[in-house]
């Protein structure tokens, strides 16, 4: 009886807490994004004073957190070793596998690589172009995200504690 | 660093492997690496036109030239751009990148025009890579006429294009500085002067010389004089009223002035009706004359301001 009714309560908390962790996906996606359009913002002022993209980097990261300063530190130590490659596949490369490490979505992570495609070619007045539109995208999706987060926390909570109930009933 | 270890990094992986082939003493004979899209790529050494075979060697047969790919010139840009072409916005309207070492980058493709004047170039084609080279001691032959005693006079050189005014003028510059102990103030509107890498000098230009860097020369001059205490003021290729203006003004302040302007002779200067203006004002005392031949460098001639010869070497040539 002991060890059913344990069973019945790990059931029950494992449940609920998968339930509060996914109701939590969306907050971490919104810190995130709001952190990758903090570095899109400081980017434009850095291009604004002709900085170059390995100085530019530097500096963001240094004030930045997370995955993403990680990934631009990674681009702007790779970018000054000059070793022949395109900024664009040195960009694409690090995306790849800064992607496994955050909660920002597959497409998130497509208009963060199509961002990279235009950065450093031309004048600023393209690069501004491109980082506006970027901020565009971010701002929609964060816009989106904290418009659904509190009815996705609920439903995903409830969720999580009524799944665990009705496993609980199932096996009594 | 040498030049070689400073020009590799500019160049795509398959180029900088073609190069590192080239003999170290080949290497130092280039003036200029030309890529082009498509074309074999070519290389000036010591004024010849030469193409590079897939072994390093230099080759005028064009056909066994190694050719540059689409894709090695883009590469090639981005680093000579250090990934960032928007930084190098307002050097690339006039069609050429300083990079680090001083040396100079012209660019061609499709200009984007604004307003009529060119805003930007895109689809870069053409690269030429012209190496920065200094020749110190080139001025050796002209410092005595410069600085008399404890005086130095204004001077003037007079050169067609690419006969070597510049290098002649750095090496005067970096002569007054390091080995007269004068303050030189430098206005280096193309960066050809001191070749400043984000505002730091890459060229010998002397101990106690101040560059404003690109600047336009008459409103740099002015800045100078006010701002820096100059004992001398050196620009290159005056000529618009407004230098002329400035000089004038500078004159007055009893700064010093070393200039270049083009030109191939005295008579060809009073044809010019403001260098006429300035020489009639006898403001130029020391007037330097580059040869306009095939050899660069060769000092022919040194005229006072009133056009008296001071000056004058016949047979042989002073080279550099």
């Amino acid at each position: 009886m002991f060890i059913k009714t344990l069973s019945m309560i790990l059931i029950f908390a494992s449940s609920s807490m998968l339930g509060l962790y996914l109701s939590r996906l969306d907050e971490y996606r919104l810190k995130e994004l709001l952190m990758v359009k903090k570095m899109a913002m400081m980017l434009a002022s850095e291009i604004e004073y002709s900085s170059s993209l390995v100085n530019a980097f530097t500096h963001i990261s240094e004030r930045l957190e997370g995955a993403i300063s990680l990934l631009i530190m990674d681009v702007a130590v790779e970018l000054s070793k000059r070793k022949g490659n395109t900024f664009m596949s040195i960009w694409k490369k690090n995306c790849e596998h800064y992607s496994r490490n955050t909660y920002l979505t597959p497409v998130d992570w497509q208009y963060i690589q199509d961002f990279g495609k235009n950065l450093g070619y031309l004048d600023k007045h393209m690069q501004h172009k491109n980082i506006s539109m970027f901020i565009h995208y971010l701002d929609d999706s964060i816009q989106k995200i904290n418009s659904q987060k509190d009815s996705n926390k609920r439903m995903y909570r409830s969720l999580g504690v009524l799944i665990g109930i009705l496993i609980i009933i199932i096996l009594i | 660093m040498d030049v070689k270890q400073m020009i590799m990094p500019l160049l795509s992986h398959g180029i900088k492997e073609l190069m590192l082939k080239v003999k170290d003493d080949d290497f130092a004979g280039f003036q200029e690496i030309r890529l082009r899209v498509n074309r074999p790529l070519v290389v000036n050494s010591m004024g010849q036109f030469y193409c590079l075979d897939p072994h390093g060697y230099l080759t005028l047969n064009e056909k066994a030239g190694f050719v540059v790919t689409a894709e090695a010139m883009q590469e090639s840009i981005e680093l000579m751009s250090d990934y960032s072409m928007y930084a190098y916005e307002e050097e690339l309207r006039s069609g050429y990148i300083t990079v680090r070492g001083g040396h100079r980058i012209g660019m061609a493709g499709k200009t984007i025009l604004e307003d009529g004047h060119v805003k930007s170039i895109r689809h870069i084609s053409c690269v030429n890579i012209r190496i920065a080279h200094e020749i110190p001691g080139c001025a050796d032959l002209v410092m005595p006429f410069i600085k008399q005693d404890d005086h130095i006079h204004h001077t003037l050189i007079v050169s067609p294009p690419g006969k070597g005014k510049t290098t002649l003028l750095r090496d005067v510059i970096r002569q007054l500085s390091n080995k007269d102990q004068i303050n030189v103030a430098v206005v280096d509107e193309r960066s050809e002067i001191a070749a400043c890498f984000k505002g730091v000098p890459q060229l010998d230009i002397g101990l106690k010389t101040d560059v404003l860097d690109g600047c336009p020369k008459a409103e740099g001059m002015m800045m100078l004089l006010r701002a820096m205490g100059p004992q001398v003021i050196a620009v290159d290729e005056i000529g618009s009223p407004e230098d002329i203006k400035a000089i004038e003004h500078i004159v007055v302040g009893g700064v010093k002035l070393i200039c270049t302007v083009h030109g191939d002779s005295y008579e060809d200067l009073l044809e010019k009706p403001r260098m006429k203006e300035l020489i009639e004002k006898d403001i130029f005392k020391r007037l330097i004359f580059l040869g306009s031949d095939e050899t660069t460098g060769k000092i022919v001639s040194v005229k006072s301001g009133k056009g008296r010869e001071l000056y004058m070497k016949e047979g042989k040539t002073y080279v550099y």
